[in-house]
Parts: structure tokens; C-alpha cells; sequence
């Protein structure tokens, strides 16, 4: 078996392989270099997995890019995949996440943008339309932006239920749709929002990123701009997961891909102090739904001083699960025993933004 | 037209582009002319509500249209445009 891990950077995306059960590492790229690459996504329901990239140009604006052959060769279409019909003034500024839709509907794609929106693709991730319901939501005028701009980062179609979709953006919180996106509703209810009047508003909350198991569909994890959750109601309300951590400030949210009650977190200290806590590089996981934490620290460094970004964490399906995450100084780390012990994958690329990983 | 490197795979690995617009043409026209051409050329040049990318510079005779009319800058003749990427990025 090879497992290819996409390495989205601010400087284009990299490719590791490996051949040897995940033990040694080999990196190319840059791929499309120069371009930012905040999503990348493996569409496995297809004979040949497709390599989905959002790259963003700061000259020439954003694209979609797709390859069917893990990355040796690109295709894009001539015109704008993704684009905001004349009509709403809105410009897409970049991709910030790609979802493969339900098994049930394989050529269903979705994709969280900036400004904060969803598309949807019903030809595999080539071409993509403005899911309006979410668009026209009353909610929008007063969505605001995190630091890193206003989008939906986080896109969870329901595994069974093609009707039913959660996504998250910064800043404005959790929405779901139950009627394939003609309708959404916030769900923030038990989640703060940071430094706001009401501490518990409807929306506005700037969610970090949501996880879900497929096998527990009703059931989400969540990293706050402080604050961790769990939600058992399918989103309808949140409890706080965050006692031992060392901190309830960070980006990721990975759900182990066989184990339901398995997730991974990398905490920071605070948002005005976005470092590992004690410059200690460590993987935080629960395996019991977020009631205790352990750290994983084996052949992660000490004197670190950097961190990891939302989508910059994830795991494969392989079994033992493989975990992996990129730092904004440029290294990539990779456990293929489910976070016991860590080895280096890469380092000295431009600051890591996403990866995911696949196993084919 | 004339094309920055990075940009001519985009226009059969030209760099310079002949682009018909009538007389009372403006750069607006000549990139809408240009997008019926070349798409995945435009697109970089504007974003899908025709907006000028903003770190894309076009001169229009040896001036940036921003100092003129901006999309609105009238082609004179044979007019010259001249693509170039700004000064920007780390």
C-alpha cells in the first residue's frame, strides 16, 4: 500500500509518499508554487481517488485544480469554477475547504469559500455552483471576520442523509441544513463567543473547526476561539470538553477514522499568546469523547515556538491510523500508531496550511 | 496585449495578444473581447464581477489605467496594453 499525504502551504502544495507502511518519507513539489493552498481534499469514491486544490494566486486570484493521478499531472478549467453569480457583488477571494459528498451521491462535491459561502459540484469538484440558501440567509449581513478573513472552513455532509449538512465559519458559528441547503439554522447554543457582549449569542461565535465520525453522525467535536465542545444532539446544543487540556485555545479538530470516541486536538495557549503551551510541541488525544486528554509528545520537539493551523491536522484510514499535522514554521509530522510516537516527514517548506492524507 | 511570463500558457504560449475592439473601444471592452478568446486568461486578469485584480497592473500606451480611468481608460489606435504583475507578496 502507498499513502500520499497533501501538503497545502503558503507557497504551494507538496506531496509525501510513502511505500514502506508509512516508515520513510519522500517530498515533492511545489506543486502550482507561488499559490496559496488553504484546502486540498482526496475524493475517494472514485476508481482513481481525485487530488482536489484550492490554489489562490496574490496576483491572479483563486482557482480549483484537480488531478486524477495523485498530483502527476493538473487539470483546471478556462473558466472560474467557482464564481458568484453577477448578481451578489461578491468576489471569490479563496477555497478554504473541499467535502466530498455522501457515498450516495458520488459526483457531489461541496466547497466552503471566502467569503463565506458553499458551493456545490455535481461533476466531481469541476465545476461548482452557489448554494443560495445560505447565501440569502438573514444571518449574513452581520457574519464577521477572524483574523484570517470570513469564510466556511468547516463542511460536514451528513454520511447517510444527503439532505442534511453542517458547516462552521469564522466568524459566525455552526449552521445546519436538513433540506439539502435550501434552509439553515444557527446551532451555537452552550459554545462562547470570545470578547462579545453577549457571551452566548444565536451566531457569531468564531468556530475554529468541527469534526464528526461518520459511524456517529449526530455526534460533533469542536475547537472555539477558546473553547472546546462536543455536541450530542446533532449540533442542537454544546458541553465543554476543554478540563484537561492544558488550554482551550487552538485550530484543529481530527476524528480518528475507525474509532468514534477518538479525537485529536493541538492546543494553544491563548489567543493572544498563539504558542504550544511551554513551547512543548504536543498532540493532544481523547479516547473517550473529550472527558480526559492525553499528551503525545514521542519524537515531537521541544522549543517550539510555532503552531498549527485548522486544517493542518488529519488522518488517514489506514489501521493503525495514521495522524499527521504541519506547523506554520514548516514541518510536517507523521504517526502511523495513532499518535504514540511521531517522526519527521519534512520540514523547512513554506508554512504548512493544510493536509490530508490518503491510502491507496 | 502584451503578457507576463506567468500568463501565457493561458494564451497558446503567446506573449503578446492581437485583440480587435472598435474605435470607441475602452479596456473593459478589450478584456471583455478577451474573455470570449481566452477565459482562463481573463479570469486572471478580473474577477467574475469584472473587477481589475488588484495587484495586476495594466498599462494602457506606457500608463497605468489606474492614473486614467481605470476600466474605463479608452483605447486609442493601435493601442498597447501591457500586462505586469505588481510589486507585491512575501
Amino acid at each position: 500500500m502507498t499513502t500520499v499525504l497533501a501538503i497545502g502551504t503558503k507557497k504551494g502544495l507538496f506531496l509525501a509518499r510513502s511505500d514502506e507502511g508509512r516508515a520513510t518519507w519522500s517530498v515533492t513539489g511545489p506543486h502550482h508554487a507561488m499559490n496559496d493552498v488553504y484546502a486540498v481534499a482526496f475524493d475517494t469514491r472514485r476508481g482513481e481517488p481525485r487530488l482536489l486544490a484550492g490554489i489562490t494566486s496574490e496576483h491572479y486570484g483563486p482557482s480549483v485544480a484537480f488531478s486524477d493521478d495523485l498530483g502527476a499531472t493538473w487539470q483546471e478549467p478556462d473558466h472560474a469554477p467557482i464564481a458568484f453569480p453577477a448578481g451578489t457583488g461578491a468576489a471569490l477571494a479563496r477555497v478554504w475547504q473541499f467535502a466530498p459528498g455522501p457515498a450516495s451521491t458520488p459526483e457531489v462535491v461541496y466547497a466552503g469559500v471566502e467569503p463565506s459561502a458553499v458551493f456545490r459540484s455535481v461533476d466531481g469538484g469541476e465545476t461548482y455552483e452557489l448554494v443560495r440558501g445560505l447565501w440569502d440567509h438573514p444571518h449574513r449581513p452581520d457574519w464577521g471576520a477572524g483574523f484570517g478573513g470570513q469564510a466556511v472552513h468547516t463542511i460536514l455532509p451528513h454520511p447517510a442523509d444527503e439532505a442534511r449538512m453542517t458547516v462552521a465559519m469564522s466568524t459566525g458559528g455552526v449552521y445546519v441544513t436538513a433540506d439539502g441547503g435550501d434552509s439553515w439554522r444557527a446551532r451555537n447554543v452552550g459554545i462562547q463567543a470570545y470578547r462579545n457582549p453577549d457571551p452566548y449569542p444565536e451566531f457569531g461565535q468564531c468556530v475554529h473547526k468541527v469534526a464528526q465520525h461518520p459511524d456517529r453522525p449526530d455526534r460533533f467535536f469542536l475547537q472555539n476561539h477558546h473553547g472546546v465542545y462536543r455536541s450530542d444532539d446533532a449540533a442542537e446544543s454544546w458541553q465543554s470538553i476543554a478540563d484537561g487540556l492544558p488550554a482551550d485555545f487552538g485550530f484543529p479538530m481530527v476524528a480518528h477514522p475507525h474509532r468514534p470516541d477518538v479525537i485529536y486536538n493541538f492546543p494553544l495557549q491563548a489567543d493572544v499568546m498563539r504558542f504550544a503551551p511551554g513551547g512543548r510541541c504536543a498532540v493532544y488525544r481523547s479516547e473517550d469523547a473529550g472527558k480526559s486528554w492525553d499528551a503525545l509528545t514521542d519524537g515531537l520537539p521541544d522549543d517550539f515556538w510555532s503552531g498549527v493551523l485548522r486544517d493542518a491536522m488529519c488522518a488517514d484510514d489506514d489501521d493503525p491510523a495514521g495522524v499527521y499535522f504541519g506547523t506554520r514554521s514548516g514541518s510536517v509530522y507523521a504517526s502511523r500508531d495513532e499518535g504514540e510516537h511521531w517522526q519527521l516527514v519534512g520540514e523547512q517548506l513554506p508554512d504548512v496550511l493544510c493536509v490530508r492524507a490518503v491510502v491507496v | 496585449m502584451r503578457l507576463p511570463s506567468a500568463l501565457r500558457s493561458r494564451a497558446e504560449d503567446c506573449s503578446t495578444v492581437d485583440v480587435r475592439v472598435p474605435e470607441t473601444a475602452t479596456l473593459a471592452d478589450l478584456l471583455d473581447a478577451l474573455a470570449d478568446r481566452y477565459p482562463a486568461l481573463e479570469r486572471r486578469l478580473r474577477d467574475e464581477q469584472r473587477r481589475l485584480r488588484r495587484y495586476v497592473n495594466f498599462f494602457v500606451d506606457g500608463e497605468e489605467c489606474r492614473r486614467l480611468g481605470g476600466a474605463a481608460t479608452p483605447l486609442r489606435g493601435a493601442a498597447e496594453v501591457q500586462i505586469i504583475p505588481s510589486v507585491a507578496g512575501g
